[in-house]
């Protein structure tokens, strides 16, 4: 069985047979799943996120000169929509529908669970520019482009999901 | 201190602190193992069908030019054996959606609309219908200029999908997402994509007004996109990530394709003399046109292509709106006549 280097020394088999990839999915796979788990907030959603970002990534994995930003893109449009598996599409609308309940539901929850709802309840551009920005300490043109998107746009939306995120803090502290 | 910035940063970092599940890696090999598979058959089938554009593009030469009321035999060797093409068409008949019989151009019934058609698409299999139409109810956003709306396969279930001019709309292979060009009331072009069982939009890319008017086709594994980037230069960009993706040169004024394969690409496109069109099958891997058939004093509106038989279907319409249904494939191709007809695609519906 092919077998590369993992992360911490672990040895992973190798998706696809190519070595230089599977050094690139073991040194990958860890910060991947956790960004779609911030952006998607449910982990057998993220995982099919994640394992279908790398499926793409794959067969233009010679001619992609950063993988890295491609991976992330992939999972941020994966995780915008693109679900193609029904059965993950229900999983994860209802995963959303739950996270909208009314208003004071969040009383007696933990703070992560509460970053997770507030997650949840942001567009999901702005999901990515806060996860990109905050989670991965990405720049602003880094996350512009990463995204496709405008610098000032990234600032905007990073403003206002941080805003979002702090009242779903400040409303837990009060709440103490 | 810390900073609301380091708070948020503090929290997401907890969030985020989640176990990598072990099943993942398994999951990715057999994501990769199943696109692989899908890759080879791809590849397989442009093969064959390279050898038939072959056979087709010498039944053509030996027939001459200009013969479109002739049938044209092709008999490329006989390899698996393949599904029948689908005998019917879903097309645009005297501003209506219409199924027509494929085999001896009966219209076989009408589908409900609010508005007079102007383009359409779906795809074998699929269960969605795209398509574009005005005027739809008062009250739109450029009131007059064609709207993109979808319904069931069936014809049930009408819905608006898109307010702004639209134009070209292509549904993917798989028959979950409709690609389309729209403006905002006058403003450039922009190709935009709709998922149709969720509604979700991604904005694929700018095009200018010039190559605005070109035609968008899917790759077979609903992956990428053609679409035009500047006056006979094409792009193909996986939609997924918008990433700028391959460039291709094709023949000028190409106004309908479709992908055979990962690598071949049916056309048509016009004479230099503008009076006949071509089609042909471009391929992407040697960069070589193979012309199938010129059509004089007609234009090719539209193509679709069956993957499970690998037959190409070409609507054909002459200066007075004499409209011919052409297939080409593995099995000697048919040329049915139906007057008005001014698009039709492949019709599948699943059952």
């Amino acid at each position: 069985m092919d077998t590369a280097a993992g992360e911490a020394g672990v040895e992973t088999e190798i998706p696809g047979g190519d070595p230089d990839f599977a050094s690139f999915f073991a040194s990958q796979r860890a910060g991947a799943f956790r960004f779609a788990y911030v952006l998607v907030g449910d982990a057998s959603i993220a995982e099919e996120v994640v394992a279908d970002a790398f499926a793409r990534l794959y067969p233009r994995w010679r001619k992609v000169d950063e993988p890295g930003p491609y991976l992330r893109r992939a999972i941020v449009n994966h995780a915008r929509g693109g679900f193609r598996r029904s059965a993950v599409r229900r999983r994860y609308e209802a995963r959303v529908s739950r996270s909208d309940d009314v208003p004071g539901s969040d009383e007696g929850l933990d703070e992560r669970e509460r970053v997770r709802r507030a997650m949840l309840a942001l567009p999901p551009r702005e999901r990515a520019v806060v996860a990109l920005r905050f989670l991965e300490d990405r720049s602003e043109s880094e996350t512009a482009e990463l995204l496709g998107i405008a610098v000032g746009t990234v600032k905007s939306q990073a403003a206002r999901g941080l805003a979002h995120l702090r009242a779903a803090l400040t409303d837990e502290e009060e709440a103490r | 201190m810390t900073t609301d910035v380091d708070r948020v940063r503090h929290a997401l970092g907890d969030l985020a602190d989640v176990e990598v599940p072990d099943s993942l890696m398994q999951k990715t090999k057999r994501r990769v193992a199943q696109r692989r598979r899908r890759r080879l058959s791809a590849i397989a089938v442009a093969v064959a069908l390279v050898v038939a554009a072959s056979g087709a593009g010498i039944a053509a030469a030996v027939g001459g030019h200009n013969d479109r009321h002739h049938v044209i035999t092709v008999e490329p060797p006989t390899t698996t054996p393949l599904a029948p093409p689908p005998p019917q068409a879903l097309g645009v008949l005297n501003g209506q959606l219409a199924v027509v019989s494929t085999v001896n151009g009966t219209v076989l019934r009408t589908l409900p609309s609010d508005g007079r058609i102007v383009a359409l698409s779906t795809a074998p299999g699929a269960r969605w219908i795209a398509y574009t139409q005005t005027p739809l109810s008062s009250g739109q956003r450029c009131d007059g200029s064609p709207k993109l709306a979808k319904t069931h396969a069936d014809g049930t279930a009408t819905q608006l999908i898109v307010g702004a001019t639209t134009s070209h709309p292509l549904i993917s292979p798989n028959g979950e997402m409709v690609a389309y060009t729209y403006s905002e009331c006058g403003e450039p072009s922009v190709v935009g994509i709709t998922n149709l069982d969720l509604g979700s939009n991604s904005l694929l890319t700018m095009q200018s007004n010039t190559s605005a008017e070109r035609p968008l086709a899917w790759t077979p594994d609903s992956e990428q996109l053609l679409i035009a980037n500047a006056a006979n230069i094409y792009r193909i960009t996986p939609w997924s990530v918008g990433f700028p993706g391959t460039f291709v040169s094709l023949p000028p004024n190409v106004h309908a394709a479709v992908f055979e394969s990962d690598t071949v690409l049916a056309i048509s496109y016009p004479t230099s003399d503008g009076q006949s069109d071509v089609l042909a099958t471009y391929d992407l891997s040697t960069k070589t046109l193979h012309p199938i058939q010129t059509f004089g004093r007609a234009t090719v509106t539209t193509l679709s292509f069956d993957a499970a038989s690998k037959t190409l279907l070409a609507n054909v319409v002459g200066p007075h709106d004499d409209a011919e249904l052409v297939t080409f494939g593995r099995r000697p191709s048919t040329t049915t006549r139906i007057e008005g007809l001014t698009s039709a695609v492949w019709y599948a519906p699943p059952k």
